[in-house]
């Protein structure tokens, strides 16, 4: 089903959108498998209505919320944003969403509020990868509380103008370009408000190779594999289509000056 | 067995071991490995270059079965193979997975170790595909036998470049490992420190 009235946005008028096939068919959702094209084939069974999200910690407002409560449909806007996985390939695609700010917000986050720590739905029975120990389940992401609060970061429900795939997050995601793909967390049932910076998934299971900021770096390479470039896709049958990695995932103008002073060799 | 492992079956083996180039290609052109066809096809053709290094490692422990001594007729063949699919990852990693982007190979070959056991495992098989020839063979002499060894040392480099650059299914890895290090725990008779400890053995064993 498709969004009315989605309000549009001045983001990523310059980028080409991937097509709505690739998006939906070629992503990591290690909750429905490993493989690429397995998010597609395994999500049909995740019921995402309906969806409450428990609201935890240091915050006012506290408890648990039905996703429409939190998110009305009056609210949407669409933002185009450039997607870069840690695995160097990317793609640009057109997000439904509000801010993840005006969201927060509404909590009443208190002073001890430094973090916020996001968990996805964990239930083998609807998620058939979470049967396998490969990670440790359930996926957990967190931020700090002023990335969380920058503009850019975007609480998604929809697509292309439409609610979000199963495969994609559905009913509700997070979206921050500036950062690698695995921090935008999907299927989203816990927020909580911390006081010191949580733990988070793939820096448990790798520290040396995925950090707790996850930020676009073309200077910091990954341990295993470069990130100076990126494969854009779609590419051609034969020919990737190869192209540069900005800081931040091109977005150096809205997050920069969250990381002024930080060594980003070290906190990456 | 011994009518069907017959001068005859030779155009089928050679066809079999073409079959993953042919499935290879044909999924490639069909759109199979869309949208990120040089993420797939690198992985593919490194598992196959993988797999001919073991099938060569498996070929005289195999042949010391009496019925299946035959195998070692496709010796030289079955280690093409190995050659051939390793040079076929490394030019699918240069064209269809870096786009021939000289920055992204130029950072790989600083950065990333690993690349370079692949590499070294692509240089000894190329120097085993050159010299293996009849002619070769007899120019060498015992040489021959000493340097074709070496493949001992790239299913090594394969294990390595497995290990060094799998992300969390390490399932493949795991595989391959068990395969080369069972195969050439079965040549220790091979390395001279264990050739003298096993004669001293021996030795000791029959002055009783």
């Amino acid at each position: 089903p498709s969004f009315q009235n989605i309000i549009e946005t001045p983001y990523g008028r310059d980028d080409k959108v991937s097509p709505y096939d690739v998006a939906t068919s070629y992503n990591n959702f290690y909750e429905f498998g490993y493989g690429k094209g397995d998010p597609k084939e395994q999500s049909s069974q995740l019921k995402t209505q309906p969806w409450t999200i428990s609201v935890e910690g240091e915050a006012a407002k506290t408890g648990v919320f039905d996703l429409d409560d939190i998110i009305k449909e009056s609210m949407l806007e669409e933002r185009i944003y450039r997607l870069r996985c840690v695995e160097a390939w990317s793609m640009v695609i057109p997000w439904v969403g509000v801010s993840l700010a005006s969201v927060l917000k509404r909590f009443e986050p208190t002073s001890k509020a430094k973090y916020v720590y996001f968990e996805t739905l964990f239930d083998p029975e609807q998620m058939p990868g979470q049967r396998s120990g490969s990670l440790d389940w359930p996926y957990r992401e967190g931020l700090r509380i002023d990335e969380a609060m920058n503009p850019l970061a975007m609480l998604a429900v929809g697509m292309y103008g439409s609610v979000l795939p199963n495969q994609n997050g559905a009913p509700v995601r997070l979206v921050l370009p500036w950062k690698y793909g695995f921090k935008s967390i999907k299927s989203i049932v816990k927020i909580r408000f911390v006081e010191t910076m949580p733990e988070t998934t793939w820096s448990l299971l790798a520290p040396n190779e995925y950090g707790f900021y996850a930020n676009v770096n073309p200077n910091v390479d990954h341990p295993r594999w470069s990130q100076k470039q990126e494969r854009r896709l779609p590419g051609g049958v034969l020919f990737p289509n190869v192209v540069e990695t900005k800081m931040f995932n091109g977005y150096e103008k809205e997050v920069a000056s969250l990381y002024s002073g930080m060594d980003l060799k070290r906190f990456y | 067995m011994a009518v069907f492992w017959d001068r005859r079956e030779k155009p089928y083996v050679l066809v079999l071991f073409f079959l993953p180039l042919v499935w290879m290609v044909s999924s490639l052109l069909l759109g199979r490995y869309f949208p990120d066809p040089g993420k797939a096809l690198m992985n593919l053709s490194g598992i196959w270059a993988s797999i001919f290094v073991v099938a060569v490692l498996l070929l005289s422990p195999v042949a010391r079965f009496k019925s299946f001594r035959v195998v070692s007729r496709y010796r030289r063949f079955v280690g093409l193979s190995a050659f051939f699919y390793s040079i076929l990852h490394l030019i699918v990693y240069l064209v269809l997975f870096a786009g021939l982007s000289l920055s992204w190979i130029v950072s790989d070959l600083i950065e990333k170790p690993y690349i370079y056991a692949g590499v070294l495992a692509v240089i000894i098989l190329s120097a085993l595909a050159i010299t293996s020839t009849k002619q070769m063979m007899k120019r060498m002499g015992k040489n021959w036998k000493r340097v074709h060894r070496l493949v001992y040392l790239a299913s090594i480099c394969v294990v390595a470049h497995l290990w060094w650059q799998v992300k969390s299914d390490i399932t493949i890895a795991i595989w391959f490992s068990i395969l080369i290090v069972s195969l050439l725990l079965l040549r220790m008779d091979q390395i001279p420190l264990y050739k003298s400890i096993l004669k001293k053995y021996r030795e000791s064993a029959c002055a009783k």
